[in-house]
């Protein structure tokens, strides 16, 4: 059974149609790259997946192991397995990353029907997984992304989703704005955690990040649909060609 | 009968109950004040001190005013329920605006150490009531200081001697019981602090029952040079309790006064905290949060009069206001002409909960000096939708979201209580407002330390 099936998405944001009947399908074990030019409705996809309110759904269908995305809350969806690396991570003052981090593991195992993680085992975990993105200690005590840089706040995201081990994580352009050193740690951070039972959907604009996380698929999302899949060489063709190609064959079949 | 009627009408008959009083000073005082209070009539919104409060519950409910303490207490009436929890110090007790030694506890029995009550200390302090009360209280344009004056059922008399340092933390608590009307208390404190002493003060308010309450509280406080008063305030009472408080503090040189207000519930509340910084070096700090709910109202008028150089004031309000509840912040800094090197500080923040909640904010600077440095500032709005997607995403649900943002916002205020059994009790509520268990909550707040 697939793990995500997207059916004809048709989503509109303030009456202005963004997707356009999007379909795809992610099983488990599978890396997905979602590639596509700026406002083209990458981060709505996003969105829509992890239950962001002000968006219209008109029409399609969307299952996320099996069930029906649009009958769960955003917390839900979380605690069913979804993770979402945000685009834009929020910044929360007065809120530690550890106790967000310590709530959000607890709440998803009470749904889960498991004991609570003590305050010890919690610890362990969060030193670990920190290691995994090597990041410093002293961020588990900064306030959620406070002050953070742009940097830190992507390496944030991906030390949260080590710490969530979800079933299907988004990461929505997790390595814009990381230097090389940082796009490694972060890519490799991604390697670790992945295994044949999860699986990931890699938004981005760039090629070199499908260097270090090396995806199965690739798609171009265009005018609010997919509009061409390929393996991995479809990213590299399109470092080299841009998306001018593909906007004139695309808009040559329209007219 | 219009309240204001009703009232001196009452004072006549209560001054023929005096008789050998009436020769007194604080019969004198007594007579001004009803005559004052006669004049000003009670305010309208037309009043700039009262323009977004509404004081017609006055004149709409059929209040009497109290004159004795109950006999006994209603069957379902448990004191134990007002006291704090795990309070070490002193607690003086007004039922019905008079003092009970029964249910008070007073520990502190040092020499020159006066805890007692006005009623008590009428004749053995005369001389220092003479001296001290409605020597601040601008009861020219307050009727209720001026009506306070003028029908002071009780209160308590604190007076510490000089360079008294011991840890002296003291509960004043009011609980009014109206069993066949409504009623109207007048409760008058006279706290002195003398030089390089220290207190820490608590004062509470409780209205038992579904008769209606009106507190008339007016709090008088001197600290005298180098001397450190803590003056805490916790407001947690019901929907047919009317408040209305003024403390006027009075600072000599090189005093401290750390002042916070919490309010979380109260169908009527208004607070005026004045404090007169009339010695060099003395410093005021006011802080207050209100968090609360369905219609209630709370209103705080705060006045820090630099009146002598070289003094700092800082005040931090903060406010959560749900429901169809409605608040009202009001900070004047007042800085006379020789208030030179003044430095004064102000913010209030609020949070709307819900598009029903109203929050009517207003710095007031009035600055005569030039040499002056004095910053302020309002914020209002609604929790950030953003915020609570983000904690919701890593499967944690509305409330609790809400919960962290509401707590790491309200948090600096909180922590300014510096007596553990008041910060706990207010924690406690607090996380009752939420609607979460609260051991949950603390468990937020602790994780939220590692
Ligand atoms: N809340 C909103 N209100 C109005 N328009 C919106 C809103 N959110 C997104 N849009 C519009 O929807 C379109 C798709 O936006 P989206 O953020 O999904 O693009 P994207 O593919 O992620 O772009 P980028 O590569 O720049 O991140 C854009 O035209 C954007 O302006
Ligand atoms: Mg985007």
């Amino acid at each position: 059974m697939s793990l995500l099936k997207i059916d004809n998405l048709k989503v509109n944001i303030n009456g202005k149609e963004i997707l356009k009947g999007l379909s795809l399908e992610v099983n488990p074990g599978e890396i997905h790259a979602i590639m596509g030019p700026n406002g083209s409705g990458k981060s709505t996809l996003a969105g829509v997946l992890a239950g962001k309110e002000d968006y219209e759904v008109v029409e399609g269908t969307i299952e996320f192991d099996g069930k029906n995305i649009f009958e769960m809350s955003p917390e839900d969806r979380a605690r069913e397995g979804l993770f979402l690396a945000f685009q834009y991570p929020i910044e929360i003052p007065g809120v530690s990353n550890a106790s967000f981090m310590k709530t959000a593991v607890n709440e998803i195992r009470k749904y889960r029907n498991l004991e609570p993680l003590d305050a010890m085992d919690f610890l362990r975990i969060m030193r670990e997984k920190a290691k995994l993105v090597e990041m410093d200690q002293a961020f588990l005590n900064r306030s959620v992304n406070d002050g953070f840089s742009g940097g830190e706040k992507k390496r944030n995201e991906i030390f949260q989703l080590a710490m969530l081990e979800p079933k299907l994580a988004i990461l929505d352009e997790t390595d814009s704005g990381l230097d090389i050193d940082a796009l490694k740690i972060v890519a490799n951070g991604v390697n670790k955690v992945r295994n044949e039972n999860n699986a990931f959907v890699v938004i981005t604009h760039y090629q070199r990040l499908l260097n270090y996380i090396i995806p199965d698929f690739v798609h171009v999302l265009f005018d609010g649909k997919l509009v061409v899949s390929g393996g991995k060489e479809l990213a590299l063709e399109l470092e080299e060609k841009g998306y001018d190609w593909i906007k004139k064959q695309y808009n040559g079949v329209l007219v | 009968m219009a309240i204001k009627e009703k009232i001196t009408d009452y004072f006549e008959k209560y001054t023929q109950s005096l008789n050998g009083e009436k020769n007194s000073y604080l019969f004198s005082l007594r007579e001004k004040s009803i005559k004052i209070f006669h004049e000003l009539g009670i305010p309208t919104l037309k009043n700039e001190e009262w323009k977004y409060t509404k004081l017609n519950f006055l004149n709409n409910i059929d209040f009497e005013i109290s004159n004795s303490a109950p006999h006994s207490f209603p069957e379902n009436f448990k004191i134990s329920d007002y006291y704090i929890e795990n309070f070490e110090g002193d607690v003086l007790v007004f039922i019905n605006g008079f003092f009970e030694k029964k249910y008070s506890r007073i520990i502190n029995t040092e020499e020159n150490l006066v805890v007692t009550n006005l009623n008590e200390a009428k004749e053995k302090y005369s001389n220092i009531l003479e001296n001290y009360l409605t020597k601040y209280t601008d009861e020219s344009n307050n009727p209720f200081t001026a009506l306070n004056t003028a029908l002071a059922n009780d209160g308590a008399v604190i007076i510490l001697p000089k360079n008294f340092e011991k840890e002296l933390p003291i509960h004043l608590l009011f609980i009014n019981i109206p069993l066949q009307s409504n009623l109207i208390t007048n409760s008058r404190n006279l706290i002195i602090v003398d030089s390089n002493s220290k207190a820490q003060f608590i004062e509470t308010s409780y209205s038992w029952g579904d008769l209606a309450s009106f507190h008339n509280t007016v709090s008088e406080l001197y600290l005298k040079q180098n001397s450190e008063v803590e003056y805490y305030k916790f407001q947690n009472d019901s929907h047919s309790a009317y408040y209305i408080g003024s403390t006027q503090i009075h600072q000599e040189k090189d005093s401290r006064l750390f002042s916070t207000t919490i309010s979380l519930a109260g169908k009527f509340i208004r607070n005026n905290l004045n404090s007169i910084l009339d010695g060099e070096n003395s410093e005021a700090h006011f802080n207050g949060l209100y968090f609360i709910g369905n219609e209630d109202f709370v209103d705080n008028h705060t006045l820090v009069d630099h009146a002598k150089p070289h003094c700092n004031s800082n005040e931090n309000y903060k406010g959560i206001i749900d429901g169809k509840a409605t608040a009202v912040f009001n900070g004047k800094i007042m800085v006379r002409p020789f208030a030179q090197k003044t430095n004064a500080y102000q913010s209030n923040k609020n949070i709307l909960l819900s598009e029903d909640a109203t929050i009517n904010t207003k710095p007031q600077l009035e600055i005569f000096a030039d040499d002056v440095k004095c910053s302020h500032g309002a914020t209002s709005g609604y929790l950030d939708r953003d915020a609570i997607f983000y904690f919701r995403a890593r499967g944690i649900d509305e409330k609790i979201a809400q919960s962290y943002l509401l707590n790491s916002f309200s948090s600096d205020i909180i922590e300014t209580v510096k007596i553990d059994a008041l910060r706990d009790l207010i924690k406690s509520e607090i996380a009752k407002k939420l609607s979460m268990n609260e051991l949950y909550f603390c468990s937020i707040l602790e994780s939220n330390k590692i």
